[in-house]
């Protein structure tokens, strides 16, 4: 039976412990808002070396190391469509809406070859031929340079996360080092923090994450190549690779190709494979316009019944038509160089007349399609890949969403809880002090009956 | 399943995207456009890109068509008035023919014979914003010029057509030598000069002759004549055609490019009230707290 004294002891003991209980809620509640932490909990046990009352073992962060890792790799997942549908809906303005894009250019330029059809020595005629062949090369230049900027926007984006990664890897090093350090007392601030840290590396890129017995991770790109192990971090270097754009390697290697997930992956997907689709595409609409209308303009007789010139300055290469794309110099303020005729003679207009029926010849992909297919198989393709990468993200972030939800669930914090705890440890302080204090009392009344007089 | 402050405040992400759904559904009923951007409608953009230039196309078989008929308006002007003129010489060469005409008036019918000649000199050198109608695809040359004694034909009889629909096309510029020569072995206008002579002479042979060869003419410009009015009348067909399938177009076009309006304000307003009730939803959901009913 254990003396009066211990029992002061015992109720001091239990004190401290509400007082913990109170700390844990406070803590708790100061980081409602503080991204990655997870909720705390104080255990509590009954003393059991004889003396009674109660110990405090600990406090615990309450952390689902399952759900965790379900969340990182939800998240490169999210990011790489995210990525794609950001950079897709900047191609899309290039694209513009039905009829106020490339097809109104294409349009006019055949219409103006239409109207010298029917006056084939009219000077306004052919001053119109020219001039709207004119807009047709800038408007062809113009996309081809939104594209080329959409481009350059991804292979940005692909060099600033690179920096960020390394950024990333070298707090996860430094935070594996605290931990070794750290030895397994008090980690569960430097887990929260590590935690954070590779889920934002998630984002940029998909990783594999190794736990460690000293509570650090090793951490390595889906290849298998390292990126963080223990304290030390490789770090990603930015090369430049053919086009001026960003390749990426890790320790020598070229990774570029390996990375297919997170933001990463989805600008180097829209800048490698998706945007130079779009580019051939349109390469292929100006190459085909720019020798088909120049074959049969050379086929022709100008006004003053000499052989016609080349209209557009005849393409290289497909590759880069677009935007290299312009009227020949010899044509430009020259109205009677354009070649409306097939005979020579002034009046003769079938050249112009052929011209303007080119709008619905199929000449493009091997003689299937035109001009303006042409132009909206490009919009279809570039319209849909936005469409299907906007899609992909909503739904990636609903399984992202649902599976936070679920951590949250076990980690997160609840303010209810959190009050009614308050409340609890509050209410307990309250009565040890009152315990306290009666042994306190009890004490003073033996201290006057055995000092008593 | 415990609610945590996140899950409390997450509500955040759904008055997003039904302030998103709002905000889409109200720009569609601002612009009246279904599609504004391809990723609106990929495999709509495409039909509207393709109906928009089909209705390109045939706004510019009607924009040829308009100006075919001008030229072949002016075309039936000018025969009209060369079927007319060769009427009257033919009546100017009958009053001078026969015994009874006198010197007199063999001399006035040859005096209308030289006018009626310049005239229609004049009507076969016609142009048309600039161009000559009646020398074929040669049309910086006046088609008839004397050179020496006789009328040339300076033109050629290279047709020359345009487009006025998808297979159709009629003829803006004549072969004038077929008009004024046609199988004969002199021109109409060197018939007249010939006439002329003949009239101040009082030579009824060649009289007779030269009314035969302008009765010959004559028929060849109402021909001539008959035909443009059937090219009239088919570009007047043709222009009800194309209107008739660029409506087609026009209503498939808008039926993936424009916005219904009826379900895109019902759809604002679904949008509208949905937001407001994510609104609403947060708003309740963030007040109540058991803090607020500890003292």
């Amino acid at each position: 039976m254990p003396g009066l004294f211990s029992s002061l002891s015992m109720a001091s003991r239990s004190l401290e412990a509400q007082r913990a209980g109170l700390d844990v809620a406070g803590q708790n509640i100061a980081n409602l808002n503080t991204p990655g932490y997870t909720r705390r909990r104080l255990s509590l046990a009954e003393e059991v070396n004889g003396t009674g009352g109660v110990e405090v073992l600990g406090t615990r962060a309450l952390r689902d190391f399952v759900l965790d890792s379900k969340v990182r790799t939800a998240i490169p997942d999210e990011a790489r469509e995210g990525a794609i549908a950001d950079t897709l809906a900047l191609v899309e303005t290039a694209i513009g809406a039905p009829g106020q894009g490339l097809d109104n250019a294409l349009a006019s330029y055949f219409d103006a070859f239409a109207a010298l059809s029917v006056d084939p020595t009219s000077t306004v005629a052919r001053d119109g031929v020219l001039l709207q062949g004119k807009q047709l090369a800038s408007a062809f230049n113009a996309t081809a340079g939104r594209l080329a900027d959409s481009v350059r926007l991804a292979d940005n984006g692909v060099r600033d996360a690179a920096t960020q990664v390394n950024s990333l890897a070298k707090q996860i090093a430094a935070l594996n080092e605290a931990l070794a350090v750290a030895n397994g007392v008090d980690v569960d601030a430097l887990k929260d923090r590590q935690n954070t840290a590779l889920e934002e590396l998630s984002s940029l890129t998909q990783v594999a994450v190794l736990s460690r017995s000293d509570g650090g991770v090793d951490v390595t790109i889906p290849s298998g190549r390292a990126l963080v192990i223990g304290g030390s971090q490789y770090g990603v270097t930015v090369g430049t690779g053919p086009g001026g754009l960003a390749t990426l390697s890790l320790g020598g290697t070229d990774i570029t190709a390996e990375i297919t997930n997170g933001k990463i992956g989805g600008l180097l997907y829209a800048r490698d494979t998706q945007i130079p689709a779009y580019q051939t595409k349109l390469d292929e609409l100006a190459y085909g316009v720019a020798t088909e209308v120049n074959t049969l303009h050379q086929g022709g007789f100008d006004l003053n019944g000499n052989p016609g010139l080349a209209f557009f300055t005849p393409p290289a290469a497909v590759a880069g038509a677009a935007a290299a794309m312009s009227v020949s110099a010899a044509m430009v303020g020259n109205p009677s160089l354009v070649a409306a005729s097939q005979s020579g003679a002034a009046g003769d207009n079938q050249v112009a007349k052929a011209l303007a029926a080119l709008r619905n010849q199929p000449v493009l992909n091997g003689g299937t399609a035109t001009f303006n297919e042409g132009w909206a198989e490009l919009a279809y393709a570039v319209g849909s890949d936005a469409d299907l990468a906007r899609a992909e993200q909503d739904s990636r972030q609903d399984v992202l969403g649902q599976v936070q939800r679920l951590r949250d669930q076990v980690s997160g914090v609840s303010l209810d809880e959190e009050a009614a705890s308050l409340m609890k440890f509050q209410r307990a302080y309250e009565a040890n002090a009152k315990f306290f204090t009666a042994v306190d009392s009890m004490l003073q009344t033996l201290m006057r009956t055995v000092g008593g007089v | 399943m415990r609610v945590t402050f996140r899950t409390a405040y997450g509500g955040i992400e759904y008055v997003n995207t039904a302030a998103e759904q709002a905000a889409r559904a109200r720009q569609q009923v601002e612009s009246g456009k279904r599609i504004e951007k391809p990723s609106d409608d990929p495999a709509g953009m495409q039909r509207a890109v393709e109906g928009r230039g089909e209705m390109r196309t045939i706004e510019t078989y009607s924009r040829t068509a308009d100006s075919a008929m001008a030229k072949l308006t002016t075309l039936d002007t000018v025969l009209s008035g060369v079927v007319e003129k060769l009427q009257q010489a033919k009546v100017a060469v009958a009053s001078a023919k026969g015994s009874n005409a006198s010197q007199q008036t063999r001399d006035a019918a040859a005096l209308t014979l030289e006018g009626l000649r310049d005239s229609l000199v004049a009507d076969l050198n016609t142009t048309f914003r600039g161009a000559y109608v009646f020398g074929g695809s040669q049309a910086t040359t006046a088609p008839y010029t004397k050179v020496g004694t006789s009328w040339t034909y300076q033109g050629d009889n290279a047709p020359v057509s345009v487009e006025i629909g998808a297979g159709r096309s009629v003829e803006v510029a004549l072969d004038g030598q077929a008009l004024a020569q046609g199988t004969d072995s002199t021109n109409v206008l060197d018939e007249l000069e010939t006439l002329i002579v003949a009239v101040r002479a009082g030579d009824n042979v060649a009289m007779g002759t030269g009314l035969t060869a302008l009765d010959r003419a004559f028929s060849r410009a109402t021909r001539t004549q008959s035909q443009i009015g059937v090219d009239e009348q088919s570009i007047m067909e043709g222009q009800v055609q194309l209107t008739a399938s660029r409506l087609a177009v026009l209503t498939r076009v808008s039926k993936d490019e424009d916005a219904d309006l009826a379900t895109a304000i019902s759809e604002m307003n679904r949008a509208d009230v949905a937001y407001k009730a994510a609104l609403g939803a947060i708003g309740t959901t963030s007040r109540n707290s058991l803090l607020d009913y500890l003292s």
